[in-house]
């Protein structure tokens, strides 16, 4: 990178060469622990080009422990055109999900695993844009579909410098289900989400539709349920529980669908508010 | 499967009979000075939300689930008692989840994605014609043999 970047560049990785070495002199006694992260490789810019596995070998003594560590090691030192996603390295802006050892998940909270080799595929089930990175606009839409905002007949007229009202209780209900990212981790590891993708709305989507449902605040219960009841967009769920199983943030997506189902028909009625939304 | 010639992305990914990447076939067909168009408009499923159907599924699947559950009782309740009404009550119960299940699987399987719309109908009818086929059966074995649990209890003691 430095013939590039010119002087500014050059000391900058003479700064960077300087770090790694005193960072490493201590594991330099230590043999090399070498790791091979067989990694999917796409590049829509070549014409005729095919997917393939790209093998990338790391010393695991020279790297972060997570698997993000790994792959931005691999872009910096060994391969500048592998491209994935990736944005806080903390596990809250779910940009860096994806297919780590058959698993989905974030590649920022996943430990890089004792094992030879890893391979790291995109999300499954997705239209990849390049490498790592898959096309999430089919899941952005759906998300947009279930109105994932508070709707109440009060909203134009409401005193704007006033908050709506919820008892702790009522609050306590939204718990487990507003700290989702929408990494689309458990949507694309759900069967039913891979064959009906585009008429199943699938776990992640699903979760929200039923934060909103229940919110004591929210007035158009019967919109969003009356949206839910048809043949695909929610009950084409198998309850096969892989969102549950894969969710990196250890949400249950496959508990609010089954509670979303039971509302939806009518089996069970949305609880009154503990207390007025507007004082 | 006819592969529809390609004119931009936007018509073939409305398409149906095609799996290909409209994004990856954009970025086939343009050279890297020109933009890329993402927008949401160009993207959106052919198969977008109308939730203007009569029938709530969800009472749907309440019913498929009160049948399931009533033949867990029921199967091995005919194990110990038996009234002929039970032939009649099993027999439905078993062929209206079996056809259910079924049903899912071609649902979930044949795909108008990938089959056409017609094939995919074709699939479905073809249960339906299966489902009433074995229906059929099953009641006239009741009506004119010893009955499905009666059989059942034979096979058993063989």
């Amino acid at each position: 990178m430095a013939f590039r970047c010119g002087k500014a560049g050059l000391i900058l990785t003479q700064l960077g060469q300087s770090l790694r070495c005193s960072s490493t002199a201590a594991a330099a006694a230590q043999p090399p622990r070498m790791k091979t992260f067989s990694i999917y490789r796409w590049n829509p810019d070549k014409p005729g080009d095919k997917p393939k596995m790209q093998n990338y070998e790391v010393d695991l003594n020279d790297c972060g422990p997570m698997v993000l560590d790994a792959l931005i090691k691999i872009k910096n030192e060994m391969d500048p055109t592998l491209t994935f996603r990736r944005s806080c390295r903390e596990g809250i802006c779910g940009s860096c999900a994806m297919n780590i050892a058959g698993a989905n998940t974030l590649a920022c909270i996943c430990e890089i695993d004792s094992k030879a080799a890893t391979k790291i595929y995109p999300l499954p089930h997705m239209y990849v844009i390049k490498d790592l990175v898959p096309d999430m606009t089919n899941f952005y839409e759906q998300y947009r579909s279930i109105q994932p905002w508070l709707q109440r007949d009060d909203l134009k007229t409401m005193d704007s410098t006033k908050e709506y009202l919820q008892s702790e209780g009522d609050r306590k209900k939204l718990d487990g289900l507003y700290e989702c990212i929408l990494c689309a981790c458990c949507s694309t590891s759900c069967p039913a989400y891979w064959w009906n993708g585009d008429r199943y709305l699938g776990p992640a989507v699903l979760m929200q539709a039923y934060r909103w449902m229940i919110d004591s605040r929210d007035e158009a219960f019967e919109k969003r349920a009356d949206f839910l009841k048809d043949k695909y967009k929610l009950y084409k769920c198998h309850t096969i529980m892989n969102c549950t199983k894969t969710c990196p943030k250890g949400l249950n997506p496959g508990y609010a669908i089954a509670e979303a189902k039971l509302l939806v028909a009518g089996l069970q009625e949305k609880s009154k508010p503990e207390m007025k939304a507007t004082a | 499967m006819m592969l529809p010639m390609i004119r931009s992305a936007s018509v073939l990914y409305r398409s149906t009979s095609t799996k290909l990447n409209p994004i990856a076939i954009a970025a086939l067909n343009r050279t890297r000075s020109e933009p890329v168009d993402r927008s949401a408009s160009q993207l959106v499923p052919v198969r977008t939300a109308s939730s203007a159907v009569a029938v709530n599924r969800g009472k749907h699947w309440a019913f498929e689930r009160v049948i399931t559950l009533g033949l867990v009782g029921l199967i091995p309740a005919s194990f110990v008692v038996y009234h002929p009404s039970m032939d009649y009550i099993l027999a439905m119960g078993l062929c209206l989840h079996s056809h259910w299940g079924l049903h899912g699987v071609c649902a979930d399987y044949i795909r108008p994605k990938l089959f056409g719309a017609a094939l995919a109908k074709l699939a479905e009818v073809i249960v339906y014609i299966l489902s009433f086929l074995a229906f059929g059966s099953v009641m006239y074995f009741n009506y004119t043999d010893v009955g499905l649990i009666p059989a059942f209890r034979m096979l058993w003691k063989l």
